[in-house]
This record gives C-alpha cells, structure tokens and sequence, in this order.
C-alpha cells in the first residue's frame, strides 16, 4: 500500500466520508470537511498510523497532500 | 467617509470613472491612484494617524523583504518577532494601554491598596484594528513560507490601506489580494450589476434594520434595571439582528465597492443565522477576523497541545474566542464574550460534531423541523452572549440577566414605539426569507438567476423605494411644541 | 462597460419616477406608523391653509403679524378690528424665522400694511426648521421655487418626501376646506386661532430649568427679516407675548435671549411679559393665553402702539 493510499484511509475515517479520493494535489480547499478544527484529528491519527512525530514548523508547511506524503515519508526513512 | 453619504458617493464615482477610464491602460499608475485615494479616504476620516497606517506599511513591507531573503533560521526569527512586536504593540498600546492600566489598579483595590495611576488620554486610531492584522499577517506568512514578499511597495502599501476594506474590513490575507493588485483588472457587466446589487443589498440592512433595530435596542438596554424579562428578550433579539445586519451590511457595501474597482475581496459573512450548530456559526460569522485568528492563533495551538485530546482542543479553542472577543474592544465583557463562546464548543468537542458541512439541507425550500430546532437553539445562544457583547460592564450584563431569567419574563413586553417595533420585525423577516432563498449564494441579493428584467427592475425599485421610507439614520426630534 | 454605465444611467433616470409613483400610490394607504420618512401634516390645527388662502386675496393692512403659535393665538382680529385696524396673522406651529422669511418674501410686496409685528418667543431661534418646513409644504398652495429651495436646505429625507407627496396631492386632489374648528379651536378670519373654552384655565406646574440653543443662522435670518421690512419703510415692531410665570421663571438664558429680540436698533422691542397682570388664569397651558388673557394683551398692546414714537 502506498502512503497515499494509507492516507486515503485515514482521511476517509476521520472525515467519515467513504467518496474521499486523494491526490497529490489535493488541498484544504478541495475537501469541504477538512477544516482547522479536522486538521489536528488528521495529524493525531496520521502521527499515530505511521507512528511518527511532526514538527510544528512542518505540519505548517504543508500546501497538499502530496508534501505531507514527503513529511511522511522523510520520517519513516529515518 | 462613511459609505452612506453624499461625499462618499461622489468621491467614489469620481474614482470609478477615472479608475477604468482615464488610468486603466498603466497598472502601476492605477494602483498609485487607488493608494492616492485610499490615503486621502483615511485622512479625511482621521488624518492624525495617516502616519501610523503608512509607517507600518512600511515596517512590515521591508520586514518582509528581508525575511524572505535571510536564509539564517534564527535570523528569521528575529525579524518575525520585530514585525510582531512593531504591530501587537502599537495595536495593544493604543487600543489597550489604559485598559491594562484600569484593570491592574482595579486589581490592586480588591487588596485597598490604592494605585494612583493616570490614564492617558490615548486615541484610537482608525482601522488599527485591521490594518494591523493585514501586516501581521503578511510577515507570519512569508515567515511560514506561505507567500512571497512583494517588491512593488505600491502594491504593497495598497494591499495594507485598500479603502473599501480601510475602515472596518473584511480583512484580506496577502494571497488574496496582493496577486489581484498585481494584475490587470477587468470589468465584466455581470460583476458590475452583481456588485450593485450588493450595495443595495448592504444600504437596505444597514439602513433599514440595523437602524431600526437599534432604535428599540437602545431603549431598552438604557432602563433594563426597570424593565420586565420579556422586554429584555426582545432587546437581546433586536440587538443580535442589530450587529449581524449592521455589519454584514458594511461588509457588503466594502465586498460591492472592491467588485466595482474589479477585485474579489473575501467574504465576511455566509449567513451566520442558518448555523446549526455553534461551531458552523463561528465559521459564518465575521469571517476574516475567525479565520485569521483560527489560522495564527488556533492552528499553532492545537498543534502544540494535540497530544492532550480533546481538553487540549477545547482549550485552543478557549484562547481562540478569548482572542476574537478581545479583538473588539478593550473590555471585559469581550473577553467573558469570547470565554462563554468559547464554553459553547464542549459538547460538541465531546461529541465530535465539530467539523464539515452538514450536507442534508442545501436545495430544499423549507427547512425541517429537526433544522429549524438547531437554527434557532444555535440563534438562542448567540443571542445570549450578546448581552454580554453590547452591556457596558460585567456586572451590568450580569444585572441585565438577572432580570430576564426572571419570573418577570411572563409579563407583557413594555416598550416605546411597539408598532415600530412591529413593523421592524417584518422587515426582518423579510430580510431573512430573502436571504435564505439565497443561502447557497455569494450575497443575499444575487438574483441574477431571475430571467424576467421586469421583475428585478421591481425588486430593486421597490427596495430603494423601502430604504428611503424606512431609513431611520435621520432622527429628527419633533417636538410638537405648537409655537 | 459602457453598456454597464448606460445601464446604471438609465436606472438613476428611471429611479424619481418610479419612487414618486410608490409614493404616490403607498401613502394614501399605508397606516401612520409606517410612514417613517415623511409628515405629510395637512390641516393640522393651525389653519395655515386657509391664512395663506385669505392673504392672496388682501391688498390693504393695517397690521400684519408673523410668528409661531404666539402669534396665531394672541392677536385677535376682531379686537383691532373694534379699534378701527385691519389685522392679519401669518403665523403657524413652530414657525422659525426660515418660514417667517419665506411668509414675508412672498406676501411683504403683495399686501400694503403700514405695521408689522414680528412675534418673538424664546425657542424661536432654537427648534429645528424641518417641523415647521413640513407644514408649509403639507398645507402649501402654490410649489414655487422658495418652498423647493425650503426643501433643499433641510437636507432632510423627510422633508423631500414631504414635499414630493404634497406637490402630487395637489395636482390630483381638488382642495377641500379646512374645517371649521379642529378639537377645542376654531379658526378666526385673518389668521386667529380661538381656543373655544375661553375661560380654560392653566393651574401651573414645575417646569425644570433649561438654557435654550440658539442658532446663530435663525437669528441673522431674523435680522435679515427686519431690515427688509424696515427697509420698505414699514414700520415694525417687535413684540414678545406674555408666556406663563413657570415657563418664564425656567428659561436660564432668558436675558440673553431678550437681548437678541431687541437687537435690531429700527425697531422697538416690546416685552409684555408682566407677570403682575398675566397670572396663570389667563393662560390654558403654560404658554399660551386663552381668550380672556388674549383680550386683556390685545387691549394694553393697542394703547402701547398708539403711544409709540419713530
């Protein structure tokens, strides 16, 4: 499974919407749920999925899903 | 200026026509014109602190270049926080200085210890309210990364002082408006018939209810202490209709102007009064001031302490509302204001009903009746802590609560000028039905979807027609001597 | 673009006519407390219709009186006309200098008088011009430029709406009558408002003290007034009718305000104010006097004239 799949899955639970598709382009303002107050829970279970720990500086860069899957993926290599 | 006056209407059809007709083929030129007005709009308001607003223009505009250039983290940082410093402190000087000071020495003669302290006579700048948070967030953002600092001080300076937005907002973010002052603009007929519309629209709650409302409003929050429950129910009704029709028909009015001059500004408020629930209003209300405080205040927070749960939610979202309701003023009834708002929240932070749009009820003519429940339970809430909002004092709204929850909320409402009153309510719902046949819509008069000219023409008439009978910003005294 | 602008021209063009048609068609039917910008005051008591009425038609006067409603219940016609003078009272409710000007610069060349008493009273120079301003347009015969000009200088919304409504009522409607007594008046011929229950009778009451606004503008329109009727080499007179002891003890200002009547150096300035002879039964209410007190002020004013000299 790719981590945009993985994400895909965490997405659709937290937002409880089963029409969620992802892609690396996708933003805040593509998805209607995905608001500041959704944001956090996204960020919990993502850190508690892959069980990693963004950084504050980090998790206010993302622009898309596509550079949280880098986030992501610079944290698993390590 | 204020938008609905003579000078103002002439000052800005003088612009209009030179704006598109006379500068349009030189951008650089045009934004110099609008920088020229927006300066001469704050000055003739208030031309005292016209240094203030171009000083800080200034600060913020140089910080950013540099912040943007300096690849040193800690550098970085250091500038951030000299932007910072630059705009919270002369925002908290000037509009909370004294409140600081009263507050600590009242503070002090809880213990009888008597601090003889002055309070200076500090005047409010005009807009400093947002102004200030535009270069704040202008400098936060290029810091985050979120956008790049612009050279052309001229935009620059345009995006800071733009006069639809100068006086009372919205409050745009850099990536809004920066890139619009940065190209050409173009005038579509639609836009511009839509944008009238919208200024109708904005005189019509304006002029017509929040005028009228305040007319009641103000009675009665003047004798609380002597009137029965049921009066201050209604004054607490008339007064949320009063705020919500006063400033989103502002809103309006600077949204319609900036569409004229052919920009898209943000919107401020997307019909805050069909919320179902309290977290939907707060994303409805006053738009541009929440978002910006969720955006730099909320977000940071709630990712520092996402580790506790939902305690940690809820208290980011507490020091979210303590920041919106002191935003408005140096008072203590703001800062309750955004305390209770904040309280609000908890059952749905443990419930997990906080985020996304319902979406059940979008094209359906009447709402239901489980909708029309969370409609007016969330209405009720609101309605409440706005008594806190307009009271003076703590102990005056706790005194203005004392009588509503009452037994004498059972009497019959006392009040002068009942069939204004009456008439005044139906005006507001017919405001209400209007706006909510066009709830899913940019503004709450975007009729363009009506085929019939006739029929719009109509509509128009009649409103400007309801403006000049209903208008009630003229209060002439009639004394009826018979001299 | 230029379509946009042809539009929005079209549109301001189109916008006074459709609004005096809504105007027009909505009045007459909507109830009173709708109609929010606009006093439409028709015959409201103090007869200014038919005074005007009856000065278009005199040529020759022996005194002609302007004021507010001092002047209107003071001076009795038939009174002077006992003595052998033909008086006329333009006056109305709440008449400011701004009408009294419009009164005299209208009807001053038309109608030959050899006296004219300016009625003096010590808000005259403080109320609001728009209230009597909707009364002369409601009650107005002819809409001539100086009642527009009237309209234009109140900058009042109330005001033009006033005015537009009035001017269209009166190229539809056929002038009725005003009747013949509203309430506890009745109207006199030549502009005298009778209060019917003559020995009505005021019992006094505590008035709080006040300090009256003056408006330097009302008072250099006074001035204006008085030098173009002197000028003319009429000769006038101005003349402050007794106000009741309590109203007179609650004016703070009241020397300065008195000051200002007898300002003018042309004429002299009569202050009846003689709280020895108009106690509180002469009066109905705490400013006007009923017709006992009336025919006691018109016989003491009738000798004060006959002994004034130039």
């Amino acid at each position: 499974m790719t981590i945009l799949k993985e994400l895909n899955d965490i997405f659709i639970d937290v937002f409880e919407n089963e029409d969620i598709v992802l892609t690396v382009s996708t933003s805040a303002a593509d998805l209607e749920e995905w608001d500041s107050l959704n944001h956090i829970h996204l960020i919990v279970s993502i850190e508690k999925h892959f069980n990693i720990r963004f950084t504050s500086k980090e998790i206010q860069s993302w622009k898309n899903v596509g550079e949280m899957v880098d986030s992501i993926n610079k944290k698993i290599a390590v | 200026m204020i938008f609905n006056s003579v000078s103002f209407s002439i000052f800005f059809i003088v612009f209009f026509l030179l704006y598109w007709f006379v500068l349009n083929k030189n951008l650089k030129l045009q934004n110099g014109f609008i920088l020229a007005a927006s300066y001469v709009f704050y000055a003739r308001a208030d031309w005292h602190f016209l240094f203030l607003l171009a000083g800080s223009s200034a600060v913020s505009y140089f910080l950013g270049i540099y912040i943007g250039k300096v690849t040193n983290d800690r550098q970085k940082r250091l500038l951030l926080y000299l932007g910072l410093l630059q705009g919270l402190g002369t925002l908290v000087y000037f509009k909370y200085f004294n409140f600081f000071i009263t507050s600590f020495a009242n503070a002090f003669s809880i213990f009888h210890i008597n601090l003889n302290i002055h309070t200076f006579q500090i005047l409010l700048p005009l807009g400093i309210s947002f102004y200030t948070f535009r270069t704040l967030s202008y400098i936060i953002d290029i810091y985050n990364d979120k956008t790049k600092p612009t050279r052309d001080w001229v935009v620059f300076f345009c995006y800071i002082a733009f006069f639809p937005c100068l006086i009372s907002g919205p409050i745009d973010r850099p990536n809004l408006l920066i890139p619009q002052l940065e190209k050409k603009r173009n005038f579509t007929y639609e836009h511009g018939t839509d944008a009238m519309r919208q200024i109708l629209w904005g005189f019509f709650k304006k002029m017509v209810i929040a005028d009228n409302c305040a007319a009641v409003t103000n009675q009665i929050f003047d004798k609380y202490l002597v009137l029965p429950g049921s009066t201050l129910l209604l004054g607490a009704f008339f007064f949320t209709i009063e705020i919500y029709s006063d400033f989103s028909g502002y809103s309006d009015l600077a949204i319609g102007f900036a569409r004229l001059l052919g920009f898209n500004v943000t919107q401020n408020f997307n019909y805050p009064f069909f919320a179902q629930n309290i977290a939907d209003y707060w994303r409805r209300w006053h738009i541009s001031l929440t978002s910006w405080v969720t955006d730099y205040v909320f977000t940071p927070i709630a990712i520092a302490f996402r580790d506790y749960g939902k305690l940690g939610l809820l208290l980011a979202i507490i020091l979210n509302m303590l920041i919106v309701g002191i935003w408005h003023g140096a008072n203590w009834t703001f800062v309750l204001y955004g305390f209770v708002n904040g309280l609000y929240f908890i059952p749905l932070i443990w419930l997990g009903k906080l985020g996304g749009k319902k979406k059940s009820e979008h094209s359906k003519l009447m709402p239901s009746l489980a909708v029309l429940k969370n409609i007016l339970g969330t209405f009720t809430l609101v309605m409440l802590t706005n008594i806190i909002f307009r009271a003076e004092s703590i102990s005056k709204a706790f005194g203005y609560y004392r009588r509503l929850f009452s037994l004498s909320l059972f009497k019959t409402p006392v009040f002068q000028g009942k069939l204004d009153a009456a008439v005044t309510l139906f005006l507001i719902g017919l405001m209400f039905t209007i706006e909510w046949l066009h709830r899913e819509k940019q503004h709450g008069l975007q009729i363009d979807y009506i085929k019939s000219r006739f029929l719009r023409l109509g509509i128009y008439f009649s409103l400007m027609f309801i403006i000049f009978i209903f208008d009630f910003t003229e209060q002439h005294q009639f004394i009826y001597f018979k001299f | 673009m230029k379509f946009f602008i042809k539009r929005v021209l079209y549109f301001i063009l189109y916008l006074p006519i459709v609004y005096i048609i809504f105007l027009f068609v909505s009045i007459p039917i909507l109830p009173k407390h709708l109609q929010r910008n606009i006093h439409y005051v028709r015959f409201n008591g103090d007869y200014l219709y038919t005074k005007t009425a009856e000065a278009d038609t005199v040529k020759k006067l022996d005194i002609l009186v302007l004021g507010a409603s001092g002047a209107y219940r003071s001076f009795d016609p038939r009174i002077f006309k006992k003595n052998g003078m033909r008086m006329l009272t333009l006056g109305s409710s709440s008449q400011t200098p701004v009408q009294t000007q419009y009164l005299v610069n209208k009807y001053i060349n038309k109608i030959k008088t050899k006296m004219v008493i300016y009625n003096v009273d010590y808000i005259m120079f403080g109320i609001d011009p728009l209230e009597s301003s909707l009364d002369f347009f409601s009650n107005a015969h002819h809409f001539d430029r100086q009642l527009l000009s009237m309209a234009f200088e109140q900058k009042s919304i109330v005001g033009f709406n006033t005015f537009t409504y009035a001017w269209l009522n009166s190229l539809w409607k056929n002038d009725k009558k005003e009747p013949a007594s509203i309430g506890l008046d009745t109207y006199i011929s030549d502009g005298f408002v009778e209060r019917k229950i003559s020995k009505h009778q005021y019992s006094g009451e505590h008035l709080k003290k006040i300090s009256v606004n003056v408006d330097p503008k009302q008072f250099q329109i006074f001035l204006d007034i008085c030098k173009n009727i002197s000028n003319k080499g009429i000769k006038i007179i101005i003349v402050q009718t007794p106000t009741s002891i309590d109203t007179y003890r609650s004016i703070k200002n009241k020397d300065s305000i008195q000051q200002l009547f007898s300002s003018f150096k042309s004429a002299p300035y009569l202050n009846f104010n003689d709280t020895t002879v108009f106690k509180n039964n002469l009066f109905f209410d705490k400013t006007h006097l009923n017709q006992q007190g009336v025919e006691i002020f018109d016989d003491i004013l009738i000798k004060k004239i006959g002994n004034i000299s130039y």
